[in-house]
């Protein structure tokens, strides 16, 4: 099932992809996609495991870019 | 301003002002080194704790090659070899060239926000007789809403009472303003100028034309321009080829000369200036800007990837009805066969029974002009059956009746003789005999020879146009635009041969372009480079078929497209090029030495800056 999270707080067009390439190494995810300029992460897994993958996204965004936030929209 | 581009300001001032007074002590006064390094290192560690946490991070985490490895290198080698004024500025410096980006996204996404804000926040919907406000996503299909003046409409709908001028600039770029009134359709995200109005609510909002607006520019974010990908792979192999070229820039020669301080200085010179930050940064900005620039005026485009090849158009097909013509025929004069008296009185009544239940413009016509005749019920069409691009056949009072062109009775093996002129002619007959013909006519859109004439001056190489109408009166058509090339007669297949045929005379890296009203163009909109559909305000699939959508049926929309496509590729490649001949010029200075780590400081962020200017500029195109 297809997520989209809200990302916040990245202004650096490099970090984003950065996050991209990160979050697609997460085992079970599929099809990440950082619209850097929209603000929004989406990605595609399984729906019992989305909140356990939520917090790893998350944790990934904090380490590329501490400033970021990423809220579950 | 946010609150943490205040708290970087806040940083990078209270550390330029601590800098500033240390080099002025140091300069009257003089400092003793240890104390020297102490001091110089508070407003260091102020402006650039986090560069160095994030160096940290990306090491550990696996991605160590970025700018902020580069900065720290950078300052740390910068005060490894005493030069300690020169690190604090380098850092002091790239932070107010972060904060400058920071602040240049956030003033283009909330550009672009603006230009986005058609989404009603709030909708007077008429319950049990009164008005209650509530949210547009809770209001049904079917449902009675009021409008005031100075009010955006929230949804969808029919106005059953009160008419008013309508602003509809926000969603098709066009500031004229639109009257209308009772029986009149209109869409949500139009202002209402002048008076109240009560519309009756067609689609609720998750499937109104507002939302799906909005979504389609909000994912037009997410595919990236191939010269986007481009820079970013660049980017990633750039980095660690420059730490090494840096890095052998500073062994060799030392080697050689023995005096490592002097290359370990121009090496750090040489990493600051070739810092990408100018280019990975300005190239996707440019893109979101032409896109918001687009939006702006009615056309919306799906893509960075098709704003980028918009610029590459060197062929464009348009489809003839409702694209450069007006889609309104009528009949301008009818020929019957028979001279009897009831000849007019026959034919009509035959040609409304068939032609009142078909969508067709023309057949719309032909009904259109023939309801003053029809006075009774007597003709009634059973087992209508109506062929794209032929005709409509029927039964009527037992007889076999058909209205259509010269492909219908060609195929119904109906003896006629083909009519002359060079309008559209619909025959019509019952039992195998012609009963005679209507002509029928049908605008050319007052803009269509303007734009035609622009996207020449463009640098449109062919002009094609297809159409399912009589060849003659598409020629006619063809010939009043100044159309290169035009094909009538199409069937809905013939189209598609076509548009194969122009495709593969087209040299290759060029684009085409086909232009048509998104209603049984998919299969051609699909198959062009980028297919751009017209008059897409209130229509699905419209919407969903193309590219590019317009939202209202302006031909001249398609030439700004191109042309915000065209100037919107320039800007990126001034920028390229920019960046790539200063970095270049100022690196092989740096490499002789002729560079202090000041002017190259000043020539990274001020590249980056100008860069980045250089891409907003995008957001004012139209």
């Amino acid at each position: 099932m297809k997520y989209v999270c809200k990302l916040e707080n990245v202004d650096c067009a490099h970090c984003a992809s950065k996050i991209e390439k990160a979050v697609s190494g997460i085992k079970g995810i599929d099809n990440v996609n950082v619209s850097f300029f929209s603000e929004k992460l989406s990605f595609e897994c399984d729906e019992s495991l989305y909140d356990e993958i939520f917090e790893k996204v998350k944790e990934i965004c904090r380490k590329v870019s501490p400033d970021s936030g990423l809220k579950k929209l | 301003m946010k609150i943490r581009h205040k708290r970087l300001l806040f940083r990078i001032s209270a550390s330029a002002l601590m800098f500033a007074a240390i080099f002025a002590v140091d300069l009257t006064v003089g400092l003793n080194t240890y104390l020297k390094y102490a001091l110089y290192l508070i407003p260091y560690l102020t402006v650039g704790y986090d560069i160095i946490f994030k160096a940290i991070v990306g090491i550990t985490g696996g991605h160590p090659f970025d700018e902020n490895f580069l900065m720290c290198i950078a300052t740390f080698g910068a005060f490894g070899i005493g030069e300690l004024p020169e690190a604090v500025f380098v850092m002091l410096f790239y932070q107010t060239g972060e904060l400058f980006q920071s602040i240049a996204v956030g003033k283009s996404r909330s550009s672009i926000a603006a230009l986005m804000d058609i989404k009603p926040d709030k909708a007077r919907v008429i319950r049990d007789g009164t008005e209650n406000e509530v949210a547009p996503e809770e209001i049904m299909v079917g449902e009675m809403i009021v409008v005031r003046p100075g009010e955006k409409i929230p949804l969808d709908g029919e106005i059953t009472e009160g008419e008013s001028e309508l602003d509809y600039s926000k969603l098709t770029g066009e500031s004229i303003p639109v009257y209308a009134e009772p029986g009149d359709k209109v869409s949500g995200g139009a202002i209402c100028m002048g008076g109240v109005i009560k519309i009756k609510v067609s689609s609720e909002y998750k499937d109104s034309t507002v939302k799906k607006i909005l979504d389609l520019v909000e994912n037009a974010f997410e595919s990236k321009a191939k010269t986007d990908r481009l820079i970013t792979r660049f980017s990633a192999v750039y980095t660690p080829v420059v730490v090494i070229s840096a890095l052998l820039l500073f062994l060799i020669p030392s080697i050689v000369t023995k005096d490592p301080v002097v290359w370990l200085s121009r090496a750090l010179v040489f990493l600051v200036i070739s810092c990408p930050c100018a280019l990975v940064l300005s190239v996707p900005l440019s893109y979101f800007g032409g896109i918001g620039a687009a939006s702006r005026n009615g056309i919306l485009i799906k893509g960075s990837v098709y704003l980028e090849s918009l610029a590459d158009v060197t062929h464009v097909v348009f489809d003839k009805t409702g694209t450069l013509t007006k889609g309104k025929f009528k009949v301008s004069a009818l020929k019957v066969m028979s001279k009897a008296e009831t000849a007019n009185d026959e034919i009509c009544r035959t040609a409304y029974a068939l032609e009142k239940g078909s969508n067709h413009p023309i057949a719309m016509a032909v009904t259109e002009y023939c309801k003053k005749y029809v006075t009774d019920n007597g003709y009634v069409a059973v087992n209508v059956n109506e062929t794209a691009g032929m005709g409509v056949t029927a039964d009527i009072n037992g007889k076999c009746c058909f209205a259509g062109n010269a492909k219908l009775l060609k195929k119904l093996q109906i003896d006629f003789d083909e009519a002359e002129g060079d309008t559209g002619i619909i025959y019509v007959g019952s039992d195998k005999k012609l009963l005679g013909y209507f002509e029928v006519e049908d605008e050319i859109k007052e803009e269509a020879g303007d734009a035609i004439r622009r996207l020449k001056d463009l640098g449109i190489k062919k002009t094609v146009m297809l159409s399912g109408d009589r060849k003659s009166c598409v020629d006619k058509t063809a010939k009043a635009l100044s159309i290169d090339r035009a094909a009538g007669e199409l069937l809905p297949a013939d189209k598609v041969d076509e548009l194969k045929k122009e495709l593969s005379s087209k040299p290759s890296g060029k684009k085409l372009v086909y232009v048509g009203d998104g209603i049984n163009d998919a299969p051609v909109l699909g198959m062009a480079d980028i297919g751009i559909s017209m008059g897409a305000m209130g229509s699905d699939a419209a919407i969903e078929a193309a590219d590019v959508v317009l939202m209202d049926d302006n031909p001249q929309k398609i030439v700004s497209a191109l042309r915000i496509a065209k100037k919107t590729k320039r800007i990126v490649i001034e920028n390229i090029v920019f960046a790539l001949v200063i970095k270049l010029f100022f690196l092989v200075l740096g490499a002789f030495g002729k560079t202090s780590l000041w002017e190259a400081t000043f020539a990274d962020v001020g590249v980056m800056v100008i860069a980045v200017l250089n891409s907003m500029r995008t957001l004012k195109l139209k």
